[in-house]
Formats: structure tokens, sequence, C-alpha cells
């Protein structure tokens, strides 16, 4: 047995004999180093800076003392002042209160669309690297059906013909965001199969279940997790402009809907698009720079700038 | 390399059958019925009326035997007729394509030659402020939702500047004077805040895929090599390293060219620009069924063109990839 | 069938009134006026109008196409017309009458009348165009009950006699409305041609009609050029062009209005943008109350809502002023009535909706035991929570009001959720599956009353709510056969009484229409109501308005009843109707950016960057 060889089997070894303490205190240890690491990387501390406040600001909005979003109480179209930081709209809602109350949404629907997005890609992509062959041509072939499709005109039609709410907002974003996540995972589960332990452990006897949960797994979650983080500002962005079209859920102040709303009145009342846009902004380019500085720590030859 | 590219027109005709069939079912299984529209106010209030229409575009056969006469138009090249403007999709979708292409063209060119220059800069600049600016920059133009970006730009250059038109392709003052200088040099201004906002929106991209590759291949041993051969490095840089970086770009400006034609539909709903997003955005709400399922289809077969060309490029620019 | 049930059910009392018709008034009636020739002070000059879409084909009776038929007055004519006051006024006819069971009707047409090409009008053409609208279901194939058609014969050259196998006094309504525009045979009715719409039809290239102006030219996407009709049976235009410039975007199009281009805006801009239109010297904006309005209406196959007093606890709750003023910046009028004021002959004043009084709503509610839990909102007696969905269709104005209902009812502890289809999604749910509490609906209810019986009669298709009083169906089923106009009202006064006390469905508001052009232009048609059809720039000049120049002494067909709204001629809009919360004293409004506030959001940006610039990555070459 060559001198690698004993290597990775030890690596392997090691795998295999950890006791579950062990394995807690690893998990908390990595996740350590990648907040250390965050917090090192400017980018990385801004990015986790904005999705802190703005996570606090969504958790904490109903107890804030802001006016109720939805009630039409004041004077319609009053310019930003004292009274009003960010103005009235038409209707004689707070745009202060609804901007914030727009952070639950966006993040909520970003969360929850990403998550389900990822978690359908991965698996797919998993699969197809996994099993090859038939199902490997097949689900590629999916994939680059999807991949073709100009996804913005495919998530309205679809966004048109249900019901606009959250939960079919949600849908909408992560069926059309998969396929980029299912392609990458694939290629990674591919490029996996082929090293030398994962190789070494067939040898040694491994059963295709052991290799794939012990050894790719683990090595594919981190990727996973990075594309998450990156797939949440496209999903707000795609849920923004769906809202922006008026598809949105109207029973919940969301920034894209708002932005839709104030667009009307541009000659009139500047500030009921412009706020929302603002935050908007704000709250994707924390989670973009996150995700590039994960992306930089979890993926070193994998740069973005 | 022949078998690659009949691979390639087999693999593009599966992924346009799968649109059109996925197309058409969305549309046709979604509820509501699309001679609702058709009425007007006399419409809704008459189920006679509709009756009659649904029998007149064939509405009223079962949804299988409609995808097989639709199927076997396509293949004839017959689009079918618009329901809300009467007339052949195809000639809707020929008229609207230079409009569109006039706003998207420039701005993808644009933001590929700003995306790519400035990551140079910013990468022969590297760590020093020039280079966080450019970079953060990049990213916050990454992340601003564009149809925000055109309101406020609209709001910015004609509500209070008044310098240029909010909205719309021509001046009504100009209506019917087609020809005429003043008629082109209209249409540009109207043109400048749409193709301002998507090169803005576009660049980001270049910009982040430029960088990151000039920077690999600054690390590179034939670099170092040039660097102690004594050459000034912008040279390295423009002469050498620019070279290599360009590929992957390249690869997505011909991706982007196909996607061109779908319009920036947003875009052009925020400055009402009449392109293809438009009349997409308009199809869907209308329910034209055989404009929406047309438009779709014309977009995705461009995208696929495109891809293949870009292929077929990249396989003569860089011989390694000519076999695979 | 549900509906001749219903109809053979009352089909005693039908002939009863009926006898009673025939023995007291073996009239017939008869109506028509004078036509008043054309006299313009001031000669000549170009109507440019910025216009909103381009029509479909240049056949006007073919298909729904609402820009043709904005175009249409100009080119063509139809027997009868509506005026902006939705009374029919004579066009080609210059007479007409109806038998008492008003299944015969008798056109007298106008002699001087010619075709753009000189051929002379006659009753051929008339009888051609009837016969092709119900070969090729035209428009109004529906809307003139065209199955019960027996026939149009040609008494004469100039006298029309239209033949029907049951009574439908609604005919002279319809006939003035939508696709009914009269074709020339001679160009049409050639054996080489399949249909009205074959492309090798010469007219359907360029239109020939009877109109006041001829067709010159059309580029398609781009402006239509009309000239005046030397020969036009009114007397010549004032106007010696009518230009239409096709300007699809409102914004650019008010843009472009405000810029000093075009004299009338038929691109109406967002309610948002009306004052500001009203404030710029040399624009007048004049209003006018339409027969379209919205309103709601309950889903009475649900037994929440079949309790009346459940019902009237909403209705109560309904502040139509603020739904004015939030959903259409207080230019719309609230819809206190059954029916609506603008058709001001066959309106009920005294058929009132309960007026807006949350306290009792509160009341009622508290009375049938919705009890308010600890979130604010009411659950049913039985405890179970309670949320309405309010079904609502896309649109800005629609969605507004939706939104405001939904706060209003909040107000009184009920919770709504809101839900938004386009409107083909929305006819399905709604109207063929019943799938929703509170539906919204908005639609045009004219021309005639006989639109109460299309609307909200238990078997009118449309009739979402499932409203059902046998009573109400009998009047409006009588007053579709009923000749005598003056037993024709009384019969929809009292429908509209109970329809009113009833409370299924809801009327909101009425929706007004907007008239914006340059201050200069006389005798627009909006101002000329009972003289000119809508849409018709026969008479509009330009110049300096001395003294009104058209005497409006004119004798309406069926004697109005006085009304406060509708009949007052065009109200310049110097304010909005009502006065609530809005007190324009302590809201300036700015028509845009204002100085410091620029600064404050270029700050803010300014700071963003800054702080994301401090935070940035600085990664060098390794």
């Amino acid at each position: 047995m060559s001198e690698l060889a004993i290597k990775v089997s030890k690596r392997a070894q090691k795998y295999i004999n950890i006791s579950k303490a062990e394995k807690a205190i690893r998990t908390i240890n990595s996740l350590i180093n990648t907040l250390r690491f965050l917090i090192k990387d400017r980018a990385g501390l801004a990015g986790l800076i904005i999705v802190f406040s703005m996570g606090i600001i969504a958790l904490s909005v109903n107890v804030l003392p802001i006016p109720n979003p939805d009630a039409m109480e004041f004077t319609p179209f009053i310019a930003p002042g004292y009274e009003h930081l960010f103005g009235t709209d038409r209707f004689g809602r707070d745009v202060l209160s609804r901007v914030l109350w727009g952070a639950r949404i966006s993040i909520s629907v970003g969360l929850a669309a990403a998550f389900s997005a990822s978690l359908i890609g991965s698996i797919i992509g998993m699969i197809a690297g996994a099993y090859g062959g038939v199902v490997d041509g097949v689900v590629s072939r999916v994939i680059e059906v999807f991949l073709m499709i100009p996804t913005f005109f495919l998530a309205l039609l679809i966004a048109v013909v249900m019901r606009p709410s959250v939960y079919n907002l949600i849908f909408v974003v992560s069926i059309t965001s998969w396929p980029t996540v299912a392609r990458v995972i694939r290629a990674q589960v591919l490029s996996l199969k082929e090293r030398q332990y994962v190789e070494v452990s067939r040898a040694f006897g491994a059963s295709e279940k052991f290799i794939m949960f012990k050894h790719i797994l683990p090595a594919v979650i981190p990727l996973t997790l990075s594309y998450t983080v990156l797939l949440v500002s496209n999903a707000m962005l795609l849920e923004a402009g769906l809202s922006y079209l008026g598809l949105g859920d109207p029973n919940y102040p969301s920034w894209g809907r708002m932005i839709y709303e104030g667009q009307q009145l541009i000659f009139r009342a500047w500030w009921i698009s412009l706020f929302p846009g603002l935050f908007l902004t704000i709250n994707v380019l924390g989670w973009n720079f996150l995700g590039d500085a994960l992306t930089r720590y979890l993926n070193p030859r994998r740069r973005t700038y | 390399m022949k078998t690659y590219i009949l691979n390639r027109i087999i693999g593009s005709f599966f992924v346009i059958l799968s649109v059109l069939v996925i197309n058409f079912l969305i549309v046709n299984l979604a509820p509501g019925n699309p001679v609702v529209f058709m009425g007007g106010e006399t419409g809704l209030v008459s189920k006679e009326y509709m009756d009659y229409m649904m029998k007149k575009w064939g509405l009223d056969k079962p949804i299988y035997e409609r995808l097989i006469i639709y199927m076997y138009n396509v293949l004839r090249g017959d689009l079918g007729v618009s329901y809300r403007y009467l007339e052949p999709v195809s000639k809707l979708i020929l008229e609207r394509i230079p409009t569109t292409l006039m706003i998207t063209v420039p701005s993808i060119i644009l933001g590929f030659l700003i995306g790519t220059l400035l990551a140079t800069l910013s990468a022969y600049r590297a760590g020093t402020f020039l280079d966080s600016l450019l970079t953060t920059l990049s990213m916050i133009f990454y992340s601003v939702p564009l149809f925000w970006l055109g309101i406020v730009l609209i709001n910015i250059f004609s509500v209070n500047l008044k310098l240029l038109p909010a909205t719309g392709m021509i001046s009504a003052q100009l209506i019917g004077k087609t020809g005429s200088l003043e008629y082109y040099l209209d249409i540009l201004k109207h043109a400048v805040l749409p193709i301002t906002t998507l090169t803005l929106g576009i660049f980001p991209a270049y910009f982040r895929l430029t960088k990151s590759v000039v920077m690999d291949q600054l690390t590179e041993d034939y670099v170092l090599t040039l660097e102690a051969i004594g050459l000034p490095r912008f040279k390295i840089l423009y002469k050498h390293v620019l070279r290599n970086a360009l590929l992957p770009a390249i690869t997505l400006l011909g991706l982007q060219l196909g996607f061109a034609f779908a319009g920036a539909a947003i875009i052009e709903n925020v400055f009402a620009w009449p392109g293809i997003g438009g009349l997409m955005l308009n199809a869907i709400s209308a329910r034209d069924y055989p404009l929406i399922m047309g438009i779709f289809l014309f977009v995705t077969s461009m995208v696929v063109v495109a891809n293949i060309v870009v292929d077929l490029v990249y396989g003569y620019l860089d011989p390694r990839i000519r076999k695979g | 069938m549900n509906y001749w049930k219903k109809i053979s059910s009352i089909i005693p009392t039908y002939v009863v009134i009926l006898l009673i018709v025939i023995v007291l008034s073996p009239v017939i009636y008869t109506q028509g006026q004078q036509v008043l020739q054309n006299t313009c002070p001031v000669r000549g000059g170009t109507l440019v109008i910025i216009y909103w879409g381009e029509p479909k084909s240049w056949n006007p009776d073919s298909q729904v196409d609402d820009a043709l038929n904005g175009i249409n007055p100009s080119i063509f004519n139809r027997l009868v017309a509506l005026d902006y006051a939705y009374n029919v006024i004579p066009d080609l006819a210059e007479s007409w009458s109806m038998d008492p069971n008003a299944t015969e009707f008798v056109f007298h047409l106008r002699r001087n009348v010619t075709w753009h090409d000189g051929t002379p009008f006659t009753c051929r053409d008339v009888k051609w165009t009837f016969e092709a609208i119900r070969k090729f279901k035209g428009i109004a194939y529906s809307n003139l009950k065209m199955s019960s058609l027996q026939e149009v014969v040609c008494v004469d050259d100039y006298t029309v006699r239209f033949i029907y196998n049951e009574s439908f006094p609604a005919f002279i309504s319809f006939l003035a409305w939508y696709g009914t525009w009269i074709l020339p045979e001679h160009i049409y009715n050639k054996t080489e041609y399949s249909d009205w719409m074959d492309p090798s039809i010469p007219a359907l290239q360029r239109p020939i009609g009877t109109g006041p102006f001829k067709f010159v030219e059309y580029v398609k996407g781009s402006h239509i050029v009309l000239e005046a009709n030397e020969n036009y049976f009114k007397g010549r235009p004032c106007v010696d062009r009518v230009v239409y410039k096709i300007v699809p975007d409102p914004t650019s199009a008010e843009q472009t209005f405000l810029a000093g281009e075009g004299d009338v805006l038929q691109n109406p801009p967002p309610i948002s943008d009306i004052p500001l239109l009203n404030k710029t010297p040399g624009i007048i904006v004049k209003t006018l109350p339409t027969l379209s309005r919205y309103y709601i209406g309950f889903n009475m196959l649900k037994p929440l809502f079949q309790d009346y007093n459940f019902r009237l606890a909403i209705a109560l709750s309904i502040d139509r002023d603020e739904l004015n003023q939030k959903a259409y910046n207080g230019y719309a009028f609230p819809a206190t009535t059954a029916w609506l004021p603008g058709m001001a002959a066959w309106w009920n004043p005294n058929a009132t909706l309960p007026q807006y009084n949350p306290e009792k709503a509160k009341q009622i509610l508290d009375e049938l035991g919705f009890k308010v839990g600890p979130d604010g909102y009411r659950s049913l007696p039985n405890g179970t929570p309670l949320e309405l969905r309010l079904l609502v269709f896309q649109g800005s104005t629609s969605e507004a009001i939706g939104q405001v209902l939904k706060e209003q009812l909040r107000r009184i502890g009920l919770k709504v959720s809101l839900e938004v289809y386009e409107i083909a999604t929305w006819e399905t749910k709604v109207v063929k599956n019943r799938d929703f509490d509170i539906a919204l609906c908005d639609g045009f209810h004219g021309p005639d009353p006989h639109n109460m019986y299309m609307r909200y009669a238990s078997f009118a298709y449309i009739n979402f709510a499932n409203y059902s009083n046998p009573e109400f169906d009998r009047l409006v089923v009588e007053g579709s056969r009923t000749a005598d106009p003056n037993l024709r009202r009384e019969l929809y006064f009292k429908a509209q009484e109970i329809f009113a006390s009833d409370l299924v469905y809801i009327p909101l508001l009425d929706l007004p229409a907007f008239f914006i052009y340059r201050e200069g232009w006389n005798n627009m048609p909006w101002d000329l109501i009972g003289m000119e059809p809508i849409n018709s720039w026969l008479r509009a000049w330009f110049g300096k308005s001395l003294t009104t120049t058209v005497t409006t002494s004119q004798t309406t067909p069926t004697t109005p009843s006085p009304t406060t709204q509708s009949m007052t001629p065009a109200t310049q809009t110097t304010s909005p109707q009502t006065t609530i919360a809005v007190s324009p004293t302590s809201t300036p409004v700015s028509p845009g950016l204002n100085m410091t506030i620029i600064g404050f959001a270029v700050g803010i940006l300014v700071l963003v960057v800054l702080i994301a610039v401090f935070f940035v990555v600085k990664r060098g070459r390794k």
C-alpha cells in the first residue's frame, strides 16, 4: 500500500471512530472559525452587520414603537419630516413602519425560498451525480432546459396563474432557482467521486451509501451553504421584482409592492418608492457580501469580488 | 467535432420541444378564461358571446387536441394569431425586435467594456482605495433592484432636472416625422435612461468575473516570469493577462446576447419602452395565449442558438476543448 | 330551465299590464328632435388629440375594439347615438317610434346624407349592416338580441322597420351604444368577399362612412389623420383636420401634453396627476360621471351572508368618502343610491343605501354575538375565528379600493384577507366557481336600465353573489318588455328600492370621465349634452369664446327627473367633490423633489457607500 493510501485510510478511520461529543465540538469549532474569518474579512463583517441588524428589525418589528403598518390613520401624502421620518403614502399609512415591516416579508421569503431551492437543487444534484448513467442524463437535460428558459418570464407566468400570496411567491422563486444549485452540486459530486480518498475507501470495501454519507455529503454541505446565502439575495430580488409588477401578496407590506405603489405617484410623492428601494438594496448588499465572504472561506479556489 | 455539433443540435431541439410543452401546459391549464378579455365591457355580461368566442378560437376543444394542433402549426412555422392584437404572432414579435435590441445590445456591450476595464484597473491597483471603491460600487450595483434604480433615475433626471424624457420611445411632437435627424435624436434621448439603467445592472457581472480571473492569472508562473524579465506591469496586464481573462467574459457576453431578445422586461415596463419584454408582460396580463407561447418559444430559441454559437466560438478560441 | 320558469310565472301579471297599456295608451311612442345645423364662429385649424391606442381594424362592428370606438364618431354614424349624459339623441335617424308591445321599431332616416365617396345613404345600408351583424356575429349581436330579430324591412328608401319576436324596449338604447355603426352596403356587399373582414375590401384600409370627417391616412403605431367632410349633413365641421397621435404610455402622453403638444389628452393619466394638470395654466380638466361603477357582492351561498344584519353591518362600515379620497383622489362619485345618477331618466333618488355608521355596525355585530378577541378581531358566535376573503382584480384603483375596504372592515373588527387576481382568474373564481366571501367588481351599467336584468337578476350570468329576490326579478323582467317609458320607470324605481334594501350588492363608487383639453377650445362634445354624441368633434372650434354660441335648448327624449349631479353640465374640477380627512393646507403637495430632501437622500446614499467602502476587502496580490 502506498503512503498516500495509508494516509487516506487513516483519514477515513478518523471519520468512523470519532464520538458524538467530539463531532459536536468539531462542528462548533468550525462554526467559530467561520465566524472568525468573516469578522476578519471586511466585506464579511459588513455583510454580517447588515444581515444581523435587518434580522433584528424583522424579529422585533412588532414590539417597536411604530404605528400599525396597515392602519390608514394619518393624512395622506405627508412628506418626510419630524412626525413621519419617511412620510406617509396615498392611503395615509406610515411609510417608515411599512418599510420596517417589509424587512420581515423580504427576509422570510428570501430565506424560505433560498433554503427550499438549495434543498431541491442539492438533492437532485446529488442524485444525478451519485447514480450517473440514465438518471444523470435525464436530470442534466432537465437542468439544461431550465437554464435556457428566461427565468424571469417563467416566474412571471407561474406567478400570474397562481394566487398572489407569500407561499406561492416562495414556491415560484424556489422552482425557478434550483437548477443553478443542482448543476454545481452535480459537478462537485462527480469530481469528489474521482478523488483518491474516495477511491481508496471504495477499494477497502466501503458501500456506496457509506461513501455518499461519510465522504461526499460532508464535502458538499459547505458549498451548498455558501450557495444558499447567495441565493437569498437572488430570491429577495426576484420577490421584489414580482411584487413590483403587482404579483405580490397585497396583505403584507413588501418592499417590491411598495415600490409598485409608489411608482404611479412618482410625480407627487417620491418618498413612497425611494425608501423601500433603499432598504432592499442595503439588505441584498448585506447578503451578497456575506455570501461572497463565505464562498471565499469555504471554497478558497473560487474567488469572487 | 461534427458529432459534437450534431449532439448539441439534437439537445437543443429537445430543449425547445420541452419549453414548448411546459409553456403550453402552464398557460392552458391555468384557471381563467381569455375570452373574458375579448368581450370587454359587453363580454362579461353575456354568456352567449363568451361561448361563441370560445368556439371561434378553438378553446372549447380538449387540451391535448389543442396541444397537437399547436405543435403542428409551429412545425409549419405558424405561431398563431394574437387574441388581443388580432395579428400574426410572428409579425408582432418581429416588429418589436429592433426596439428591444436598441436598448439591450448597447447596454450589454457597454456593460462588458466598463466591467472588464474597471476590473482590470481594480486588479492592477489591488489593495488600494481605488480598488475598494470600484469593488464596492460594483457590489452595490450588483445588489440594487434595477426597476428601482430606473425609478430613481427618472426622479432625478426627468422629474427634477427635466433633462431627459421619463418614459416612452418618441415624443408626440415628432410622431409621423420618420427619417428626420430630429426624430432619431429624440429616440436616442428617450433611450439614454433605459440604457444607463441596464448598463449599471449588467457591468457588475463582468467586473466580478474578470477581476477574479485576472487575480488568478496574476499569480500564474508566466506573469512572474514576465515580471522577472522586467516588462512594465500594465503592459503584462493588458497584453497577456487580459487576453486570457477575456475568454470567460466573452462567453458571458454571448449568453447575454441570447437573453437580449427577451428584453429587460421590468426595465421596459418602468420606461414604457415598447419592446418584446413589454409585449410579454401585456400578453401575460391579457391572457393572450398564442402571443405568450410565441414569445417564449422565440426567446428560448434565441438563447439556444446563442449557446451553440458561444460553444463554437469558444472551441475555436481555445483549442484545448475543441475535442471535448 | 330556470329562466323560463321565472318568466312563465309572471306572465299573467304581464298580460294584465299589457292590456292596461294597450287600453289606456294606444299611442306609439315617438321620439326625435330637430337637427341644429353647425355654426362656426371660427373656422379652420387642426384638432390634435393625444390618443391612447390604435385600432385593430377599420370595421367598427366586427369586434370589441375600444380604441377604434373612440374614433368611430368622427368617421361613422349610427341610427341614434348617446351623448355624455347617456341620453339617446338622433344621428342618422331623424325620428323613431316604437309600438306599445316594443316589438316593432320604425326609424325615419335623414334624406340629405351621402357616403364619403359621394354615394347617397339609404335604407339599404341600414338593412345590410344589421343583417351582417347577425350573420357574422358582430359585437352587438347579443346586445341587440339578434336571435329574436325577425326582420329588418325597408319600407321605403328612408324608412326602416325592425321587427322582433319579443318585446325589447331597451333596443333603442343599445342601438345607440356599441358596434352598431352603419356601414356602406355598396362597398361591403360584393359576392367576391368571403365575409365583412375580407382583407380585399377597400374600406378596411381606407374606411368610408357618413361621419363629419373623412379618412386621410393612418400610419401604424404613429398617427391617424382625418379631414373635414364638406358635405356632412349637419354642416361642415369647424376645424379642417383632426389628427390622432397615438401615445400608448400614459406618463409620456401626459408629459407631452404638459409640454404644450396636442389639444385634447385622450389617454387618461394616473389619477394622482390630475391635480397637477388642473393647476397648469392653459389646461382645462372637466369631469362627468360615467355609467361605470365599483360595487361589492356577498356570497349568498354562505350561511354567514344570508343573515341580513351581518350584511347591514358591513354596509354601515363602508365610508365611501374615504374610499373616494384614497382610491380615486376624490374625483369619483360616492354611490349612495341603488342606481347611477348618471342615468338621470332612470334614477330613483329615494332608493338610498345605508349611510356610514361604524358605531352602529359594531353594535349590530355585538348583538349578533361576534365577540372581539384579544387580537382585536371578531370571531363567529361559536368562537371560531373569522377571516373574510375579499377578491379583487388587478388594477391600481381596484387594488386600492380593496386595501381601503380591508382597513374599514378592520376598524369594526372584521379580519379580511385580500386576494388579487388578474381578471380572467377572477372571473373563474368568482363568477364560475363562487369561491369567495366578498368580491369587488366594476362594470358599465348602461346604456339602459335593462342592465339591471343582465347584471343582477337571479338568472343573470354575472350575478355572482347569487342575489335572488322574486319581486326584483319580476320587476326587471317586466321592465324589459314594457314600452311605455313612464310605466317602465315606475317598475325600475321599485326594483331599485328593493335592490337597495336587500344589501346583497353594495355600490361603492361611480367612476368619473376626465376631459383634459386646452383653453380656447369651445363646443367640445362634453359641453353639448343633448346635441352631440360622445367623441364628436363636429362643432369644436378654437378661439376666444365671446358668448356661448350654441343654445342647448332641446327637448330631451324622455323627460328626465331633475337630478343634482348628472345633469349639471361638466363641472370644472377645482377641488375634489368631497372633503374629509385631507385638508389642503396641511398637505403641501410637492410636484417634485424639494432640494433639501434631495440632499437628504443623496446624503444617505453617500453614507451607505462610504460605510461599505470602509468595510470592503482590501485584498492585495498574494
